[in-house]
């Protein structure tokens, strides 16, 4: 394999960059959503200090592929990401952003009935390659409204591909490949990620969706971890290797499809598994992957599936009620215990 | 890297041996083969050579330290390797390290380990028991019964089924003695696993279990292997020759009764010159039980015996009888030591035991040469057969394994040169490798 040139960036710049590669790649690349230029159009705001989106992930973009490919749009998820749907379909490849995902209740009808079903119900002769950013999670005290993460409810529906990087590498490796793909991706952002440096491969480096990654390896118990907890389990593991117990930290990366295969080989190596996963617990990713490995993986366990997540409830605005909410390591560390 | 001298295993039931001296001193050089330190058994004193050329770096166990089989005893440097003292004892902790679960050689933390509990049940009786466990259970054939538990709650796991099946692999080897009679208990050592298949040994007449010493522990690492001492013999019990059946027949029958005690159904049965006819006696007999038939130097397959042999078996015991047999019996004549004289003396001093052999004798060779012959009968025999010889045989001819060949229907043959009346001893290797080929090469 080649070696590929790296240099640090954080998890926002690698979106920002997975973005403009595929801006200059090609023409019909166009970002739309709440404030993703912002102030680009108030006179009294210079461009240069266009916000970028409410976390400004996208800051810069529109100084240099312009307002007709930028575009700021009303507050209307429906009218914005329907409008999205209508643009893929018609030959453009949009990238929408859902500023919380917690918003997706407003466009619903436009992601579910139909950008996720258009190929399925045109036989094929329709596509739907709209990639919609949105941000997850809590810990930012931004309470019940713009915290939770919520990515369940979309694996849960066939037509949408769902991506939820732990890295800035992954971040701008995914994001190259969802926005090539011809198919509606969600693509989830932890807000408490953005700020996370690491190394970014330089240039068009894609990740091919569905592939899980193998962050940490270890013989002990297999900890599948979802965005930001795959951080939260990597830590539980450096607490685990001081007693001895060394965890296989796996991140599917790819919610749907979900590469099970890379699952059930760290099971099949550790018979243990600990599902982390900071959403909500009912119909979950984690619950399905223990599913999936209580079915295909059961003569390779040796323990009960364990998964640690969030309550069944939504993301306190408490400070330390929040904190609670979120999977800790030292719960993911117990949770290893119990099981060994 | 060094080379760790180890305490040597001698015999499947040994497990320590005492240093009682040193040949060469620390700082010496050595050469590989050369005799370095004299350990000391409940059975023998003997040097042990040294398992490469160097230095003699360090002197592990001092002259009266007790060590247990491959334990530490030196380190022997080499390739003019400079080693610091703390590489030394870095060396040796490593390998006593290894030894003792729990702590790597690195001395990194490992994980901890629950002590093993017994399993833990639910209301109806099934045992809690991992799937993993339970699938690896099915896979290697053992009871979950019989394994511990190191799972929380007192669950089995895979790895405890691994190490239930480790340990009975490497268990040591255990000695019985199984009921056949009222006045009757056969001796029978065993090792390997019972879940491996089963081989069977039975000795000549005068011989005991001890003769397939030097073969069974090679075999036991794929095969549950049990040697027999047969009735009047090695530390069997000596029925009275007035009442109990001497017969070749006779003793067959004992052989089998032994493998139903030991709860084989099927076993490769090994058969040195007596017990050769032996063997082919219960194959006959029982062809369901013997599957798979070996006879080394084997009686029952020609008339000729040497007569210097009856003669010897007729006379009192004595050192000098038991000299005579075995000078008749090797062909390197430096195999007949003192302690082997020695050895097969006492056995037939023991009250009983010459009058059981002169029974035995006399059934199976008239006076001048042999009446067990097995002969018509050979070519009922349907199992597969492998026949070896020692090519130097002075006591029953090696033409008979050609014979065998004739006679019996795909019969393998294989001479082993250099060797005389007992090949299992005079050239165990050779031996175990034609033994195992066979094993490896026919379905039991």
């Amino acid at each position: 394999m080649a070696t590929v040139a790296t240099r640090t960036l954080t998890y926002a710049e690698a979106v920002n960059e997975a973005i403009r590669i595929s801006m200059r790649q090609d023409p019909n690349v166009i970002l739309l959503g709440e404030d993703i230029a912002g102030g680009a159009d108030v006179d009294h705001l210079v461009d240069d200090e266009a916000w970028g989106g409410a976390l400004g992930v996208t800051k810069g973009l529109v100084q240099e592929f312009g307002r007709g490919r930028v575009l700021d749009t009303p507050i209307t998820e429906s009218a914005f990401i329907g409008a999205a749907v209508g643009a893929a379909a018609t030959g453009l490849r949009p990238i929408a952003e859902l500023m919380f995902v917690d918003f997706f209740g407003v466009c619903m009808d436009q992601i579910f009935d139909q950008g996720a079903k258009l190929r399925y119900m045109f036989g094929g002769k329709a596509r739907c390659p709209l990639v919609i950013r949105t941000t997850i999670g809590a810990g930012l005290n931004a309470a019940a409204h713009h915290s939770g993460c919520h990515y369940s409810v979309f694996t849960h529906m066939p037509g949408i591909k769902c991506v939820a990087p732990s890295t800035p590498a992954d971040a701008k490796g995914l994001l190259l490949a969802a926005i090539r793909d011809d198919d509606l991706v969600l693509f989830f952002e932890h807000k408490l990620l953005y700020g996370l440096s690491g190394e970014v491969p330089e240039g068009d480096e894609s990740i091919p969706l569905g592939t899980a990654d193998v962050k940490r390896v270890g013989n002990d118990v297999t900890i599948v971890a979802i965005s930001r907890m795959v951080h939260q389990a990597l830590e539980a593991a450096e607490q685990l290797a001081a007693e001895g117990i060394e965890a296989e930290v796996v991140d599917p990366r790819s919610l749907s499809p979900l590469d099970s295969d890379s699952i059930l080989a760290s099971v099949a190596k550790t018979h243990r598994l600990v599902i982390v996963d900071e959403d909500n617990p009912l119909c979950s990713v984690a619950h399905t992957i223990a599913a999936i490995v209580a079915d295909e993986g059961f003569d390779s366990l040796d323990a009960p599936i364990r998964c640690v997540t969030a309550p069944h409830t939504p993301v306190p605005f408490s400070p330390p009620l929040e904190q609670a909410y979120i999977p800790s390591p030292e719960q993911i560390a117990a949770a290893v215990r119990a099981i060994l | 890297m060094p080379v760790l001298v180890k305490m040597p295993k001698w015999g499947l039931m040994m497990k320590t041996g005492t240093v009682t001296g040193w040949l060469l001193a620390e700082g010496d050089a050595v050469a590989a083969g050369q005799p370095l330190f004299v350990v000391e058994t409940d059975k023998a004193v003997d040097d042990v050579e040294a398992p490469a050329a160097g230095v003699l770096r360090r002197i592990v166990a001092a002259p009266g330290t007790v060590v247990a089989v491959r334990g530490a005893v030196g380190v022997i440097s080499i390739d003019g390797e400079t080693l610091s003292e703390d590489a030394v004892d870095a060396f040796v902790l490593a390998h006593t390290a290894a030894l003792m679960p729990a702590v790597t050689a690195t001395g990194s933390v490992v994980r901890p380990v629950r002590a093993p509990r017994a399993a833990d049940h639910d209301a109806e009786g099934r045992v809690t028991a991992s799937p993993a466990a339970r699938k690896r259970a099915r896979e290697l054939g053992l009871d979950l019964a019989a394994v511990t538990a190191t799972g929380p709650g007192g669950r089995i796991t895979s790895e405890d089924v691994e190490r239930a099946a480790s340990d009975d692999r490497t268990a040591e080897a255990r000695e019985d003695w199984l009921p056949i009679d009222h006045d009757l208990r056969l001796y029978a050592l065993s090792a390997g696993s019972p879940r491996d298949p089963a081989v069977v040994f039975v000795h000549g007449i005068g011989g005991s279990s001890a003769s397939w010493q030097a073969v069974v522990g090679p075999l036991a690492d794929r095969h549950h292997v049990i040697a027999i001492d047969l009735p009047g013999h090695g530390r069997s019990d000596i029925p009275d020759p007035a009442h109990a059946d001497y017969s070749v027949d006779g003793l067959a029958r004992a052989v089998t009764t032994a493998i139903a005690q030991l709860g084989r159904e099927r076993v490769t049965l090994v058969g040195h010159s007596l017990g050769g006819a032996v063997a082919i006696s219960a194959a006959l007999a029982a062809p369901s039980i013997v599957t798979r038939l070996v006879l080394v130097d084997s009686v029952g397959l020609g008339d000729d015996i040497s007569t210097d042999l009856l003669t010897l078996l007729e006379a009192a015991p004595s050192e000098s009888a038991s000299r005579a047999l075995l000078e008749l019996f090797f062909h390197d004549q430096r195999l007949v030591l003192a302690a082997g004289v020695a050895e097969h003396h006492a056995a037939l001093a023991r009250p009983g035991a010459h009058a059981a052999i002169r029974a035995i004798a006399d059934r199976a060779f008239a006076g001048t040469g042999q009446q067990a012959v097995a002969g018509c009968r050979l070519a009922d025999i349907t199992q597969p057969v492998l026949v070896v010889w020692g090519a130097r045989d002075r006591v029953v001819p090696v033409a008979h394994a050609e014979r065998a060949r004739a006679s019996i229907a795909g019969a393998e043959v294989a001479i082993i040169p250099d060797a005389g009346h007992a090949p299992q001893v005079e050239a165990p290797a050779a031996f175990a490798d034609v033994l195992m080929r066979f094993l490896a090469g026919t379905g039991s």
